[in-house]
């Protein structure tokens, strides 16, 4: 026993924690992996937050498209969905910057009801857009690994899961390289901390402004292509993605990537070991009640900039 | 500016409710009276958001939970308990209100607004939405199909006027009580809120109590709302009383027609009540139709908060502006 420390052997969650323990086990490894590719998807939600202040309710539903895509890649030309990230990238940017000339532009002085009611109505024409196309029903992409699994110790590491989480962790990099290492990166950060003085030394806010709304739907396109080997797609997966983003921005802080990887890996965690010992649906409740937690403690985030 | 005190208003809405009244009369067709019904629930709608998005300002997302949880509960009372929908109408309805009070003081003593109240809000629409789609009680994703009930004492009608009088009375209870909210102090106190919330608590506005009055309002009355849903449709599942689908039509109603006004709501869903309608005629199958709809509401919704934000009621107002400007000019010289 640790000195000083309160001795929680006896209590019920120990003992769960004891019996379970393998399960927790299994819970965190799947919990990191899923924690990271969550961390894609808070990052470009985070940027797009961050830099020109726009919360984007859509943006699970990009994520949906970067599925999609991956499906339909998948299905007609037998594209993995790894090498589908290839033709998303570009997709997604175009449609992103899109997205951003016809909706966002326009309502950038405007406030905050009407940003928040233009990407809800986003959100609700994409996912009956993609009902249009393909349809209501739930859909799978059979890779090879996607039951695969290496065995570590007692824990089965998901090989699907373990490629996703190490693209998301190289996408994550190559953020963090271009955010800090380039010129223009460094354009984006000043954006997203101080608008006017940013444009007061020159920088194109309009041209960051495109390119960090590509960006994000970008990452979330790949983070959708990511998911697809492991995950059922439907139409109406925008909902909880952003809902998730959400809380782990607002766990991590806004605007903040170092925020989204922490916030991602912590709810990451928190739902898989959740589901491993009680059942996926209550997962849902403990990432509500992670969300409530987090504004009663510390609204602005963990890694916030005040 | 002093503003009219007087009921005129107030006596023009029943007089006009009194003429809508008399629709059934001359209008027997089944149909007809089928669309008029829907227009009025979606009308009723609106009219409830719009006193929570409208006047007060709070992004309120939840409320299809309110009137999922109407309709469920009503329903599930008669069905297992045999409770008429009359009274389990309002069991619901203070159901609601006790959740929605719960949520907004949550909200009100952690200092959750705006933005983190629309996703607080949403969250907790979409947990009720879950909730009821994995509870077998409430016969989870399959929905419940009301059985063919026998009596007005139960909610039900062989014809369809008496539920067209139903949700006119509805709407108009609505309309009542957002027509005297706002002509209240009330009402000078949630339009100070929605301007500027520390502003209205420096003047001394307790804006914690009117928040939470008025979502406890709009949350009864929606409730309400949904038990009229389940009786008239006969069938509650949780996509089309708990889903985004009555909200975008809260949003798309009041916006269209100017959140904050009285009559926003009303004209801003009644021209889009009927254009579903409309579109229900073009030749595609019905997947499609229903699909097509809702893609066009989201296109239409945004296209209205870029371009004309203050909705048709905010275009009038302009207008008549515009108007007696143009006849001072030309008939004072």
């Amino acid at each position: 026993m640790v000195r000083g420390f309160p001795d929680l052997s006896g209590t019920p969650a120990a003992r769960i924690a004891m019996q379970n323990i393998e399960l927790i086990l299994q819970g965190i490894c799947t919990g990191i992996m899923m924690g990271l590719i969550y961390a894609l998807i808070a990052s470009g939600f985070t940027m797009i937050l961050g830099v020109m202040n726009v919360v984007n309710f859509a943006h699970g539903n990009f994520v949906m498209m970067g599925m999609y895509l991956a499906y339909s890649l998948g299905v007609r030309f037998g594209l993995d969905p790894f090498a589908s990230i290839v033709v998303v990238i570009p997709v997604m940017i175009i449609f992103g910057a899109t997205v951003y000339f016809i909706i966002i532009k326009p309502i950038q002085g405007q406030p905050q009801y009407a940003q928040m009611i233009v990407t809800l109505g986003l959100l609700y024409v994409i996912e009956n857009v993609v009902i249009w196309i393909f349809g209501g029903e739930s859909r799978t992409l059979n890779t090879p690994y996607t039951t695969a699994a290496i065995a570590l110790g007692g824990v089965r590491l998901s090989v699907a899961r373990l490629l996703g989480a190490s693209a998301s962790l190289v996408v994550l990099g190559g953020l963090f390289l271009f955010l800090y290492k380039t010129d223009f990166g460094r354009a984006v950060r000043a954006c997203a901390n101080e608008p006017e003085s940013a444009q007061g030394v020159g920088i194109n806010l309009n041209k960051v402004f495109y390119t960090a709304f590509g960006i994000g739907a970008a990452m979330a396109g790949i983070a959708g292509c990511i998911v697809m080997p492991f995950q059922v797609c439907n139409p109406t997966a925008g909902i909880p993605a952003v809902l998730k983003a959400t809380v782990i921005v607002i766990v991590g802080g806004f605007g903040s990537i170092p925020g989204a990887l922490f916030g991602g890996l912590v709810i990451g965690i928190a739902e898989s070991v959740t589901s491993a010992i009680w059942s996926p649906a209550f997962a849902n409740v403990v990432v509500f009640s992670v969300l409530i937690l987090m504004l009663l403690w510390k609204p602005s985030g963990v890694f916030s900039r005040g | 500016m002093r503003e009219s005190r007087s009921l005129r208003p107030f006596y023009c809405l029943i007089c006009a409710a009194l003429a809508v009244a008399t629709v059934p009369l001359f209008v027997s067709s089944d149909y007809f009276l089928t669309v008029f019904i829907s227009v009025l629930y979606g009308v009723y709608l609106c009219i409830c958001w719009n006193l929570v998005f409208g006047y007060t300002g709070l992004f309120s997302l939840c409320h299809q939970a309110f009137l999922g949880i109407g309709a469920y509960t009503s329903t599930v009372l008669y069905l297992n308990h045999k409770l008429s929908p009359w009274l389990g109408m309002f069991v619901g309805a203070f159901l609601s209100t006790a959740l929605a009070v719960g949520l907004t003081f949550v909200c009100y003593r952690y200092r959750v607004k705006g933005l983190f109240f629309g996703i607080v809000t949403l969250a907790f629409a979409f947990v009720i939405q879950n909730l009821v789609m994995s509870w077998d009680y409430v016969h989870a994703a399959v929905g419940i199909s009301l059985v063919q009930m026998d009596a007005p004492w139960d909610y039900y009608f062989m014809e369809r006027s008496p539920y067209y009088w139903i949700i006119l009375f509805l709407v108009v209870i609505a309309l009542a009580v957002t027509f005297f909210i706002e002509r209240s102090y009330i009402g000078y106190y949630l339009k100070a809120i929605r301007e500027d919330e520390d502003a209205a608590e420096a003047l001394g506005v307790p804006s914690s109590r009117y928040k939470i009055l008025v979502m406890a309002v709009s949350a009864f009355l929606i409730s309400l709302g949904g038990t009229f849903y389940a009786q008239f449709y006969m069938y509650i599942h949780p996509e089309n009383v708990l889903s985004f689908g009555p909200m975008v039509t809260m949003q798309v109603g009041t916006m269209a027609g100017g959140a904050g006004t009285l009559l926003g709501p009303v004209i801003g869903w009644t021209f889009f009540g009927f254009f579903d309608e409309a579109l229900s005629w073009l030749p595609i199958g019905s997947l499609s139709t229903a699909t097509i709809t809702r893609i066009t509401y989201g296109v239409i919704l945004m296209t209205i908060v870029i371009f004309l934000p203050t909705g048709m009621v905010g275009l009038a107002k302009r207008l008549s502006v515009i108007l007696r400007i143009r006849s001072r000019r030309y008939s004072g010289e």
